[in-house]
């Protein structure tokens, strides 16, 4: 039966109007990523996207809170989590550097300052383990937090601005974030807090 | 805009070429439209099914001229979309609508003036979103986008900024190096300094506000291609953008893709037109390195 000539003509860019309404909507209430990854046409509008943010994640040991390197790590819930960053991406990717095996990194250290008055010290990194030599980090919590930047070009600067966040497990140092955009750990004593998820998030809900 | 119905007599594609060797209009939309679909097949599974799409439709007139193949090639890539939609970006969508359209035009009569409806229609609304967003954007009004894409974006750094705005290649290194710094793990920084020259700056906003009036304009003209305007500058303003956006920023599933809308949408008579976005689409090619 030969489909008639307002569908053939018209429902494609029907559909088109759709899925990028739908992205558009997403965007505003969601954080969806505006480029790329959805079909709404927000290519090149904004500096903040999926590939322009990035993840701040902490491991909560029973030698100490670190840092993770998460670059190049967890590709496939680490693009979904920075493309759509709801409750449930985030989960399921902090779920996954939970469940990985990671290891304290001797050539890789952080400078980050643990308080906004003391001087930075070298922090040792968390790293997945690839060997068997290596020893192990017992995780019991883990906090990720998405970032993303902004270019101030009269101020000649590259800002970065904390996005949502989750927290699994126990968490012995929350990472807060001081109000010019630090993070700061432990700048207060550190009360063992049990976090049961869904943890924080700033913001929108699960998809 | 002119309206033909199903009941209209079917029209014939225009054809060139002597004999066996005859092909029509729908002729180059196949091949662009197929090469897109090259483009976008990221895994062995969509090269596969776009290999033998290819020569099933290069052997067989039949086959590249049935609406269900070009429905089934959309609904073998929509499970994608919707299942693994953060591994697809904007033009991935915009080709398979464009499998589904010519799929649809196939089916029934009019087939041409269906297909052109329809192209102008994906062209159009596609210029018209990317306004949108960018138009809402204070990242791109302001002239960040364009300061981030200069800077860090080593297509347009090397292509553009070292040697048009005069970016020393220590600042360039220096500026990669303090964002590194920024998103390295644990690092507690809130902000990094930037060096580049002010010509930058000038650069950023001469090609944010070309950006806007070209995509504006496209999607004005193609959303009303009855406009006197709209029928003598379309194409040459499609081509235009093809050429000036396309060899800088290779996004060649794109290129390639408003190609063969293009061939599609031309008023009939203008088989020169259909040419020249066909050879661009080739131009776009070479230039990447395809062959």
């Amino acid at each position: 039966m030969p489909l008639n000539w307002q569908i053939r003509s018209f429902l494609v860019p029907t559909i088109l109007m759709l899925v990028a309404g739908h992205h558009l909507y997403q965007n505003r209430v969601q954080g969806r990523s505006a480029w790329g990854a959805g079909g709404g046409f927000g290519m090149f509008s904004t500096v903040d996207y999926h590939g322009s943010r990035y993840f701040r994640c902490y491991l909560t040991t029973d030698h100490g809170t670190f840092p993770a390197e998460l670059r190049g790590e967890f590709a496939d819930q680490s693009l979904k989590a920075r493309a759509l960053p709801n409750s449930r991406n985030l989960l399921e990717l902090a779920n996954q550097v939970m469940d990985a095996p990671w290891t304290l990194s001797l050539d890789v250290v952080s400078t980050e300052s643990l308080s906004l008055e003391q001087p930075a010290t070298p922090t040792p990194v968390a790293i997945r383990r690839q060997d068997s030599i290596s020893s192990p980090l017992a995780v019991k919590g883990v906090q990720l937090e998405m970032w993303t930047i902004e270019l101030d070009a009269s101020g000649r600067q590259v800002r970065t601005w904390p996005g949502p966040k989750v927290e699994l497990g126990t968490i012995d140092q929350p990472h807060r974030v001081a109000t010019d955009g630090n993070v700061a750990a432990g700048d207060e004593p550190a009360g063992e807090t049990d976090i049961v998820k869904p943890a924080t998030l700033d913001v929108g809900g699960s998809s | 805009m002119t309206h033909s119905t199903g009941d209209n007599p079917p029209v014939r594609f225009e054809g060139m070429g002597p004999g066996p060797w005859r092909f029509d209009a729908f002729d180059l939309v196949a091949i662009t439209a197929l090469i897109n679909l090259v483009q976008i097949a990221h895994d062995a599974f969509y090269l596969a099914v776009v290999l033998v799409a290819s020569v099933c439709a290069g052997l067989w007139r039949r086959v590249r001229r049935s609406g269900w193949f070009w429905i089934a090639l959309a609904a073998i890539w929509t499970p994608r979309l919707v299942f693994y939609w953060e591994h697809n970006e904007d033009h991935v969508y915009l080709g398979i609508y464009w499998c589904l359209a010519i799929g649809l035009a196939m089916l029934g009569g009019s087939a041409p003036d269906i297909l052109a409806r329809n192209a102008r229609w994906l062209i159009g609304l596609a210029f018209a979103w990317a306004c949108i967003w960018k138009c809402t954007s204070p990242d791109f009004v302001g002239g960040s986008l364009f300061h981030y894409k200069l800077l860090f974006d080593f297509r347009f750094r090397e292509g553009i900024t070292m040697p048009l705005a005069g970016l020393a290649s220590e600042m360039a290194a220096a500026n990669v190096a303090a964002i590194r710094e920024l998103r390295d793990a644990g690092s507690g920084l809130s902000h990094v300094s930037l060096q580049f020259p002010v010509a930058v700056s000038w650069l950023a906003q001469v090609m944010t506000w070309w950006t806007l009036f070209i995509e504006g304009i496209l999607a004005i003209l193609f959303i009303f291609p009855t406009m006197r305007l709209s029928q003598r500058f379309r194409d040459v303003s499609l081509l235009f953008f093809a050429l000036t956006t396309y060899l800088i920023v290779p996004v060649l599933g794109f290129g390639c893709l408003f190609m063969s809308l293009g061939i599609a949408q031309c008023d009939p008579g203008r088989m020169s037109m259909r040419w020249a976005y066909f050879v661009t689409s080739l131009v776009l090619m070479a230039t990447l390195n395809v062959f």
